[in-house]
């Protein structure tokens, strides 16, 4: 893998769609503070924390669209010649969709959302009040951001593998992977539990049932827990980025 | 330098493009490509330039093979498509990213093209015609100095003057260590510059010969002159009149009527290969 050539690939990228990536950098900055403001305005009427919520939505929303146009040139026929025949390795040219996908978006990502949610507070929230208040690592929500990088691999693998409508294909597999996945692993725990009363559950983590009128929760040791998620948090992405790899290498036009 | 054997490409399990083609080109030539509509001239052209790969058999192109798309390969391939794709940058910064990408890229040839075409230097892409965008990517694509120059219909989009001075342009382009390799329909645009010709019909290769056999074994007359009937292996009534392709026993030089050719081709393969066969080097 040239270094020199991934250098090449990311000032390349970053000029050609600069005054894009600008727009849409404003873009989800007013969405932001619309979103902020919003929750101001019924902050009586949302349970929980709201800010993660919607630190979440712009995360997952805004990362998968500019994700999904990083490698957008494959999908026309001149734009993908170009690119296909670029001097560059396919793992290079990954390699910069990566790098742009996951560090640059989330770097810019946070820059924008601490920007716009420290304007609002100071703006309409009274002096001292705890509202806005963005903890990061706080129970655990830091491992959203490993979540996220499993979510752009796969948009990032949609956008190599399909030619057309290559987002919202990735997004509807993807919800139909979540949906087969939570039903599926439900019915699976009924019938190695032989509990016919689950109530809620996440795979390869916890569920919930209702026993004698109470709710119980049974979480994976905490062994197994561990290996879960060097699973889907380090091995999924590393082998969606291999598939992702290979389809680059055998792309045709 | 470029060798393909028993090439074998397939667009899906029941339609077969090619089915065992073989061909050779070798450095320090211009080869032209000609061939109707749906002949196999883009596929054969994609296969080189690797972005489509052989169902079966071998390409490779200075022992490299192209669907690999290594670094070291592309880097001595430029590919000009009938229809390229330019950024919206200004021609500075289209310079400054690109050229770093391709390690013999000569600055001041492509200077030298841009002011032949008639292009600013200090222009913006995206503000360019679709013709001088073209020019401007031929001239890129000139200045890369790559080992293998693969062109798809270059003299499309272009007006007259711009074809003289493509023409003018790539006169100078050959080196010994190169292939450039033209497809075309439009063979009177191409044919000084081309030094070999390859027709192909039906994605089958009917005649692959360098130009200087094919003006020593045939010979083209318009024919308002005396030709005995014997030596006529094609006619074809132009607006010129009637052009006669004919065999050259006197081996006289006369003007390579690429289009008669490529009709006489097409019309009798076997006659005109066995022309050539009859009278290969050591037969």
């Amino acid at each position: 893998m040239s270094f020199t050539h991934f250098i090449l690939l990311f000032k390349r990228q970053w000029f050609e769609n600069r005054k894009a990536w600008l727009v849409g950098s404003a873009a989800i900055a007013a969405i932001l503070a619309f979103l902020f403001l919003l929750a101001w305005q019924w902050q009586t009427s949302f349970n929980g924390d709201t800010t993660r919520g919607i630190f979440l939505i712009l995360l997952f929303c805004g990362g998968g669209v500019f994700m999904s146009a990083i490698l957008n040139d494959l999908g026309n026929k001149q734009k993908g010649t170009w690119f296909l025949v670029l001097p560059a390795s396919a793992a290079v040219k990954l390699g910069m969709a990566l790098v742009y996908g996951i560090v640059v978006y989330l770097a810019a990502y946070f820059v924008l959302f601490y920007s716009v949610k420290e304007a609002v507070v100071t703006v309409v929230a009274p002096a001292g009040s705890s509202w806005g208040n963005f903890d990061l690592f706080k129970n655990g929500f830091y491992q959203f951001l490993f979540t996220f990088v499993g979510f752009q691999s796969i948009i990032l693998l949609g956008s190599v593998y399909f030619n057309k409508s290559r987002f919202l294909k990735t997004l509807l597999i993807i919800i139909i992977g979540l949906f087969v996945s939570f039903n599926g692993n439900s019915l699976l725990l009924k019938l190695i539990t032989g509990e016919s009363h689950i109530d809620s559950n996440i795979p390869l983590d916890s569920f919930q049932f209702t026993y004698q009128g109470e709710n119980m929760y049974v979480y994976l040791p905490d062994s197994a827990g561990l290996a879960t998620s060097i699973l889907l948090w380090v091995i999924v992405p590393v082998c969606l980025w291999l598939i992702t790899w290979y389809r680059l290498k055998e792309k045709e036009l | 330098m470029i060798t393909i054997r028993n090439l074998i490409y397939r667009y899906n399990k029941h339609t077969v493009l090619f089915d065992g083609l073989n061909l050779e080109m070798q450095a320090g030539k211009i080869y032209g490509l000609l061939g109707k509509n749906g002949a196999g001239k883009s596929t054969l052209m994609k296969t080189v330039t690797g972005l489509l790969f052989p169902f079966k058999g071998t390409c490779k192109v200075n022992g490299l093979q192209p669907f690999k798309r290594e670094q070291g390969f592309l880097e001595q391939l430029f590919f000009i498509p009938e229809e390229c794709y330019l950024p919206s940058l200004s021609i500075n910064r289209f310079l400054a990213i690109y050229a770093p990408f391709y390690p013999s890229f000569s600055h001041s040839a492509y200077k030298e093209y841009l002011k032949e075409f008639n292009i600013p230097i200090d222009g913006n892409l995206h503000q360019l015609s679709f013709g001088q965008k073209k020019k401007a990517f031929i001239a890129f694509g000139l200045a890369a100095n790559t080992r293998l120059l693969v062109m798809d219909e270059p003299t499309n989009g272009l007006d007259i003057p711009s074809k003289v001075q493509f023409r003018n342009i790539m006169s100078r382009a050959s080196r010994p260590d190169k292939v450039i390799l033209l497809s075309t329909h439009q063979v009177r645009d191409l044919d000084d510059l081309i030094s070999s010709v390859i027709i192909m019909d039906d994605s089958r290769i009917l005649l692959h010969e360098e130009k200087d056999r094919i003006m020593e074994q045939l010979s083209f007359y318009n024919k308002q002159r005396h030709i005995p009937q014997d030596d006529i292996l094609y006619e074809e009534q132009t607006p010129n009149g009637l052009v006669a392709m004919c065999r050259n026993p006197q081996h006289t030089e006369t003007y390579i009527d690429l289009e008669i050719l490529f009709n006489a081709t097409l019309s009798n393969p076997v006659l005109i290969n066995s022309i050539f066969n009859q009278t290969k080097p050591g037969k």
